[in-house]
């Protein structure tokens, strides 16, 4: 699959055409938005929570520098290497040149979006390094040469009839459809590669500036072998990824599983201070975080878009939003998806290139109202599409037909003609049908013009209530 | 990593949060109300906590049993081995699990006891990842969502807790407390950097959303309270 936007029109077709599909995820979605409220649900001082989290978010968005340093220095305090990664490409040199530094042939990967996001496993390989992701779901998408479709369920859009025949066709097991079978050869399949890994890269969910640490959360344990097996371990996370000290912690460890799986915590929350202890004879020898911008401080530079950068990557929004639902997360064409995806697309990606991706919402708001941080996501969806428009990246016909509506809509008797007219000349039609609207009708249904009109209708309704 | 990369990057965000934030503030984000939701979720006492702890192990599919002493202690242990018929038994150090596992090992002979901190690390690993099950400590307890939580720091091997398919934990009373809050206040000043918090066994719901225990850490989780570790 591309994994570029260009051809977002296309995927979204095929998406839509995508019957099974279409179905898998809106029943997992429902599933998921189910499981969440009802964790939520029980949680008296949900809303309190929310809160604190978001002043807390903000708090650190807005002191960004002096987290960074303060991280920067208590993990270099506790051991850790950290590295600063202009964009995707430094990041991929950062991680390439630690890989062939301890003579790594082969990393294991826990679920990371950002190492997605500067596409690392496809420069691993081309450097003759293999990439293994290790997440039952990663590894399946990996295996099928795809992306993630869910930011936290890699795999959703497949079922278990898919996942059977590529274990069978990669793997070359006998195929089986049984869900505990199918993680059965995962395991075994993956074990041997943990145990064999030089280096373990993984993301980080938290970074702790006071303790100068990260956290990773997960339910699979393969974060953990990820980061305790190999001699190595790297951590690729985004410079917003920081909260201030270890007391914060539960308050974003109340609201990620929740929102994320519906569960009242994740399996494991590993927390990583730095490398084993010397002569413990476990833990890596080293680790070295690397800290990403790739636009993220450009994006700090927009005080509305800012509230994106909040994102704590539970996939809440994707499970609420109708659009996701339908399309899948495929169709967005990025390792984001859904309704953050939307935002965040334009943003690192450029207007030009990201120009479809804010108009795949219907604004409904049920992903602000998901959100555990409340971002508004509608609001900045509405201001990322302005962008697009005044970086002239609307289509052609959008932009005539947008124009041609300016002039209507501002003078009243041409905006009279224009609506009474097609009323009228739809009656020369045979059969009362509606006017053809090639490919709007492929999938619904039009109607016929109001002969009366809008504004007729309202003077009459106004007359009656007088 | 260049250092014009890092001074670069700081001084871009130095440059963009020039530009005033249109970040809502978070109405109600006021300490007082969320503390006193947090003191009221605290337990009335140790009874209570303890039936709650014994609930939310229930629900992430954990077992757990009430252990009088260490005599009751290893004739649990040596059921639990029984259900899946190990005959290798895992402890991270010398210490109450080890005396434990000697103890099942006078009824049964034929069970091995690996000391995980007695190898070295490549062995450790190789051993560990084979069909096991293992007896191990933890720091604390969290009643609020039944997790275990292991200090690196406190163990001679954290392999125990993750690597073998079966994991049956001795937990004391006076570790119980009651949620995560709780535990940040009374965790040791050095310690925070490197722990786990465990919740039940490893898990995946990634082919079609069905949930399957044993992903790639232990299957089963077994937490054992242990009233006196005499």
């Amino acid at each position: 699959m591309d994994k570029t936007p260009k051809k977002i029109k296309k995927y979204v077709r095929q998406a839509l055409a995508d019957m099974p599909v279409r179905t898998a995820v809106a029943n997992a979605a429902e599933t998921s938005v189910a499981s969440r409220d009802k964790i939520a649900g029980g949680i008296p001082y949900w809303e309190l929570v929310r809160r604190k989290v978001r002043s807390i978010k903000k708090d650190v968005l807005e002191h960004l520098d002096e987290y960074l340093i303060e991280f920067e220095s208590n993990c270099q305090a506790n051991g850790i290497k950290v590295h600063w990664a202009r964009d995707g490409a430094s990041a991929r040199e950062i991680v390439g040149k630690i890989a062939r530094d301890c003579g790594a042939s082969m990393v294991v990967k826990s679920k990371s979006l950002t190492t997605e996001e500067v596409g690392l496993n496809a420069y691993l390989a081309e450097n003759g390094i293999e990439p293994v992701e290790t997440d039952l779901g990663e590894c399946i998408v990996q295996l099928l040469g795809q992306i993630p479709s869910h930011l936290v369920a890699p795999a959703l859009h497949l079922s278990r009839q898919d996942i059977g025949r590529v274990f069978q066709d990669k793997l070359g097991v006998e195929y089986t459809e049984d869900p505990a079978e199918l993680t059965e050869i995962a395991r075994v399949h993956l074990r041997q590669k943990f145990l064999s890994a030089r280096m373990g890269i993984s993301g980080a969910n938290f970074g702790i500036a006071r303790e100068g640490c990260i956290c990773v959360v997960e339910n699979e344990c393969n974060a953990r072998l990820t980061v305790s097996l190999p001699k190595v371990h790297v951590a690729v996370m985004g410079v917003e990824k920081l909260i201030p000290d270890m007391a914060a912690l539960p308050y974003f460890l109340k609201l990620l599983p929740a929102s994320a799986t519906g569960q009242k915590s994740s399996s494991y929350v590993n927390i990583i201070g730095g490398p084993g202890r010397e002569g413990a004879g476990e833990g890596p020898q080293e680790v070295h975080v690397v800290l990403l911008d790739n636009g993220r401080s450009r994006i700090l530079g927009d005080g509305q878009l800012r509230e994106t950068l909040m994102c704590i990557r539970c996939g809440a929004c994707l499970n609420s939003c109708p659009v996701y639902r339908q399309i899948g997360g495929h169709a967005y064409g990025w390792v984001y998806m859904g309704p953050i995806g939307s935002a965040l697309i334009p943003q690192y990606l450029g207007e030009k290139e990201g120009r479809y991706a804010p108009s795949l919402s219907s604004l409904c708001g049920a992903c602000r109202e998901i959100c555990p941080l409340e971002i508004n996501i509608p609001r900045h969806l509405l201001k990322l599409r302005n962008k697009v428009v005044r970086a002239k990246q609307s289509g052609f016909f959008e932009r005539i037909a947008m124009k041609l509506w300016a002039f209507a809509a501002a003078r009243p008797l041409v905006y009279r003609f224009v609506t009474w007219f097609p009323g009228k000349f739809q009656m020369l039609l045979p059969g009362k049908r509606a006017f053809p609207a090639p490919g709007y009708m492929g999938r619904r249904a039009i109607g016929r013009f109001d002969s009366k009109g809008f504004a007729k209708r309202f003077r009459r309704m106004e007359r009656k209530n007088d | 990593m260049t250092d014009s990369d890092r001074n670069d990057i700081l001084a871009d965000i130095r440059s963009s949060l020039e530009i005033a934030s249109d970040i809502p503030f978070a109405v109600g984000a006021d300490e007082q109300p969320l503390e006193g939701a947090l003191a009221a979720e605290l337990f009335d006492d140790p009874q209570t906590m303890r039936t709650r702890f014994a609930e939310e192990l229930a629900a992430v599919s954990a077992d757990f049993d009430v252990l009088d002493d260490q005599t009751a202690a290893a004739k649990w242990a040596g059921e639990v081995l029984a259900v899946d018929g190990f005959n290798t038994l895992v402890v991270a150090e010398e210490g109450i699990c080890l005396d434990i596992a000697k103890a099942i090992q006078s009824d049964r002979p034929d069970l091995e006891i690996i000391v995980a901190g007695d190898l070295d690390g490549a062995e450790r690993q190789a051993r560990l990842a084979q069909p096991s099950a293992a007896l191990v400590e933890v720091d604390y307890a969290l009643a609020d969502i039944g997790s275990l939580v292991v200090l690196r720091d406190n163990t001679a091997s954290m392999l125990p807790h993750f690597l073998p398919e079966s994991v049956m934990v001795i937990v004391r009373p006076e570790q119980l407390l009651a949620n995560q809050f709780e535990l940040i206040k009374v965790l040791p000043q050095d310690a925070g950097g490197n722990m786990v918090f465990i919740t039940g066994p490893s898990r995946t719901a990634d082919v079609e959303k069905v949930l399957i225990l044993g992903a790639h850490g232990p299957r089963r989780v077994s937490v054992g309270m242990l009233e006196s570790a005499k």
